[in-house]
């Protein structure tokens, strides 16, 4: 409980402005086939936290629908990188099988894939500069 | 300068013109480079790629099909080895080419169809390729989320509770129709086994059992199976195995796995595009080979024990006497020299000696957990492809057939010539050489019906006939295996040489 109680409140969060310079960030994310469950997103803006599954300066759970949908928050500009799952048993993680391979669909900024597993972050990583607008393909 | 183009050119025909010089390693090759070669090297007709994806005929039969010998001898290897003037640069990458030797007292009819994968299927809609492959670089090649986006299908094949399977090593299985060879699906055995890797040598135990293992280079697991004579999922489970290898074969006993780690091992290069997954492992002759024993029963008993770095492709047998004592016999190299290089070489047309394997016992004692191995046989004969006696699989056995060749002896092919029947007791052999414009294949025991395990039965494998341009199915005699082929089946074509088979008898 209170794992989502965080989870919303840092989307709340990312309602507000975060400072003073702030450009908008609008993400499509498709193709959504089933309406089951809830897209998950966060938004990374630097390697490590990327990286290592750190602290996210946006996160939000949004309510899946066919065929797509979007997600709109204020960042300061910078350089961003982007994952995304969608949960469609809503038990709050990517499930995967016995070697790690996701069984739930997933997406990453820039709609890059990793070779050997998740993508690096200068692959998926862009630069928010001005208001931006992004579609995400998931990978079924 | 001149570039390659112009120096063929002024090469002109000249026999000088083949040599190996003009394709150094790191050229991207060709189908253009190919034919060139084939033309002064014909037994580089076992690499040409196939330019259709059926093929049918009755064969031309010569000798008697022998009363009792009734069913198909299904086998499998790369046969798609060219998109346009692409040209994979490994043995191994081929898409699929199943293949159904039916065998009657009528005679021989054949069947080879290019397995329907999806990734077959989404290059050939493409007209290029897209994914990345096993010992190729593909410019260009997509990233993939699962291996099975590269499954090729095209190592080996399963027969397990009436159902046929062609088997890849890093992925899953697809299922195809015995009678027309079609691609049904790719297959799980069971929701949760989705996707998982299920390697190209799963054993079927006395009780119709099935077994087997698979490896995830980046989950760094093992993935064990066990599925009852129906193939319903019994136990799946994933052991830490890190770094992973490239284990290709193991062995099952009445009680245990064991599966062999040789120090081959992934090592991530920046630049992943630029080379294949095989460039990407490491030999280590200074590490240990580690060899992990897991109880049948309960998959989380298990231990590891150490050899010193050696490399084995193939094992013929397992089994465990009442004392708990393991014994298992493998064809094994110093090294995996001849996939890591000569596979490549020989795509490229550059004769390679790819024989380095001699045969060796190994003896696990599960009480003391000690390990040992030793020769078997003479060890100036190479031998490769270990088959048995289906009825004595994970039981003691005391036969073997391999393709074999005296180490001394030059082919042209650098592939071995011969098929020998092993003694393990007595570490006598029995063989019969093909003549030197036949290049042969796996060769499986097929017993007689209502015999003894390892007595009455046929030796019987494919060869390719590269001077006539024919392939031909054998049939020799177990019992009087030096005297060559009873009978010959050939087929008006030639298939591209491919890896293992499985002999599914007729109901």
């Amino acid at each position: 409980m209170m794992k989502s109680i965080k989870i919303l409140f840092l989307a709340l969060s990312t309602l507000t402005p975060l400072a003073a310079q702030a450009d908008s960030l609008e993400l499509k994310i498709q193709v959504i086939k089933s309406a089951k469950g809830k897209v998950r997103i966060a938004v990374y803006d630097n390697e490590s936290a990327y990286t290592e599954d750190g602290k996210p300066v946006a996160v939000a759970e949004l309510k899946a629908q066919t065929p797509s949908i979007y997600f709109k928050t204020e960042l300061p500009p910078g350089l961003y990188a982007v994952k995304l799952m969608h949960d469609i048993d809503d038990n709050k993680k990517l499930n995967v099988n016995l070697v790690g391979i996701p069984k739930e669909p997933y997406g990453f900024s820039n709609n890059t894939t990793g070779r050997f597993g998740p993508p690096k972050w200068k692959a998926a990583s862009f630069k928010l500069e001005g208001n931006t607008n992004l579609t995400i393909d998931l990978k079924h | 300068m001149m570039n390659r183009r112009e120096l063929l050119k002024l090469l002109g025909a000249s026999p000088l013109l083949s040599t190996d010089l003009l394709w150094a390693r790191n050229e991207q090759l060709t189908a253009q480079q190919f034919r060139t070669q084939l033309g002064n090297k014909p037994w580089l007709l076992g690499y040409q790629s196939t330019n259709q994806n059926y093929y049918r005929a009755n064969a031309t039969l010569s000798g008697r099909i022998p009363k009792g010998l009734n069913g198909t001898l299904y086998r499998n290897g790369p046969g798609k080895s060219e998109h346009g003037e692409f040209r994979y640069e490994h043995w191994f990458d081929g898409d699929g080419l199943m293949q159904a030797y039916n065998i009657n007292s009528s005679g021989v009819q054949h069947q080879a169809r290019i397995t329907d994968t999806a990734k077959h299927r989404h290059e050939t809609e493409a007209g290029h390729v897209i994914y990345p492959a096993f010992g190729t670089a593909v410019p260009g090649a997509e990233n993939i989320r699962s291996p099975d986006q590269m499954n090729t299908a095209n190592i080996s094949v399963l027969s397990h509770h009436d159902r046929l399977f062609a088997l890849w090593e890093a992925g899953s299985a697809h299922e195809i129709d015995p009678d027309t060879l079609e691609t049904k699906a790719l297959h799980s055995f069971s929701p949760e086994s989705e996707g998982l890797p299920f390697s190209a040598h799963p054993k079927i135990d006395a009780s119709g059992h099935l077994w087997n293992f698979g490896y995830s280079t980046v989950a760094r697991k093992l993935v064990l199976w066990h599925m009852d004579p129906k193939g319903a999922m019994v136990k799946l489970s994933a052991i830490d195995c890190d770094p992973v290898g490239m284990p290709h074969d193991f062995i099952v006993t009445h009680s245990h796995l064991v599966i062999m780690i040789p120090p081959l091992y992934f090592e991530q290069t920046n630049d992943t595009h630029s080379n294949s997954f095989l460039a990407q492992h490491r030999w280590y002759s200074d590490r240990a080979t580690r060899i992990l024993i897991v109880r049948k029963d309960n998959f989380d008993e298990h231990y590891w024990l150490e050899l010193p770095a050696e490399w084995v492709f193939h094992f013929g047998n397992g089994w465990e006497d009442e004392s708990g004592v393991i014994r298992f016999d493998g064809a094994r190299a110093s090294d995996p020299s001849a996939m890591q290089h000569k596979f490549s070489d020989i795509m490229r047309g550059i004769h390679t000696d790819t024989g380095n394997a001699h045969h060796h016992s190994y003896r696990i004692d599960t009480r003391t957990r000690r390990i040992s191995t030793d020769t078997i046989g003479d060890q100036n004969i190479i031998t490769e492809f270990p088959t048995i006696d289906p009825r004595v699989s994970c039981k003691q056995n005391n036969q073997l057939v391999c393709l074999t060749r005296k180490q001394d002896v030059q082919q042209g092919h650098g592939l071995l010539n011969s098929v020998s029947l092993l003694n393990l007791k007595s570490e006598s052999m029995t063989t019969y050489t093909y003549p030197a414009s036949q290049i042969p294949e796996e060769h499986v025991f097929i017993p007689a019906p209502l015999s003894e395990p390892e007595t009455k039965g046929w030796i019987v494998g494919t060869t390719l006939d590269f001077e006539k341009q024919v392939s031909m199915l054998n049939i020799l005699d177990a019992q009087a295996l030096d005297a060559g082929p009873i009978a010959m089946a050939t087929l008006p074509y030639a298939m591209p040489l491919g890896f293992h088979g499985k002999f599914v008898a007729t109901a």
